[in-house]
């Protein structure tokens, strides 16, 4: 997975939240980038640009 | 809005769920269908020319270097098992899509399916509509 790590553009703070097991896009968001984690949840709004993937195991879970 | 059922966008979701797929959708995250994709434990790439459409309209000469500046870097040993168009190929230009699909092409497999909707009448929406996936693969538009 070390091609899902990459970087982030943020135009407001807080958009992304990082929940305990997993990471939430806010619906002010603008990300560009890539994230991997367990669970990825998208409110309403939010913009990404990138690419997403839900991990199933311990070793590839949260790298953003 | 309203809603309608895509017997071709159905089984296309129905083929996803079914193994860890890798997704191009070139259309935005914002209208949830991201989401169910993700759900499904879809690789999911976002590209959103929605974003690029006023800017690569035909009477601006950058407009191909636009597209390709919008294309984020990928792992050049990636390979996309389908692509979402959704109704976007209606608004970039014919002259607009070969460069669109050439600068794709080394992404894509024998085997990659690509789903795009076309539309046959004049009622064409002035801008790309939004997709809403709902339960039992029913959409819904607008």
């Amino acid at each position: 997975m070390t091609d899902s790590i990459g970087h982030f553009i943020y135009r407001l703070e807080n958009e992304l939240e990082d929940l305990s097991e997993g990471i939430q896009v806010k619906s002010t968001a603008v990300i560009k980038g890539n994230l991997t984690a367990p669970r990825i949840q998208l409110d309403d709004g939010g913009k990404f640009r990138g690419s997403m993937v839900m991990t199933d195991t311990d070793q590839e879970n949260k790298t953003v | 809005m309203y809603r309608h059922y895509s017997s071709a966008l159905a089984s296309l979701v129905e083929e996803i769920s079914h193994g860890k797929s890798i997704t191009l959708d070139l259309g935005s995250n914002d209208t949830g269908s991201t989401q169910v994709f993700l759900d499904l434990r879809c690789h999911f790439y976002v590209k959103d020319l929605n974003e690029l459409l006023q800017e690569i309209s035909s009477d601006n000469p950058s407009r191909f270097d636009l597209l390709e500046a919008h294309l984020l870097d990928k792992p050049n040993d990636l390979k996309f098992d389908y692509v979402l168009c959704w109704d976007l190929l209606n608004y970039i230009d014919k002259d607009l899509q070969p460069h669109l699909f050439n600068l794709l092409a080394p992404y894509f497999k024998e085997d990659t399916l690509l789903h795009t909707m076309r539309y046959t009448n004049e009622n064409m929406p002035s801008s790309p509509d939004q997709f809403r996936i709902h339960s039992e693969l029913n959409f819904s538009m607008g």
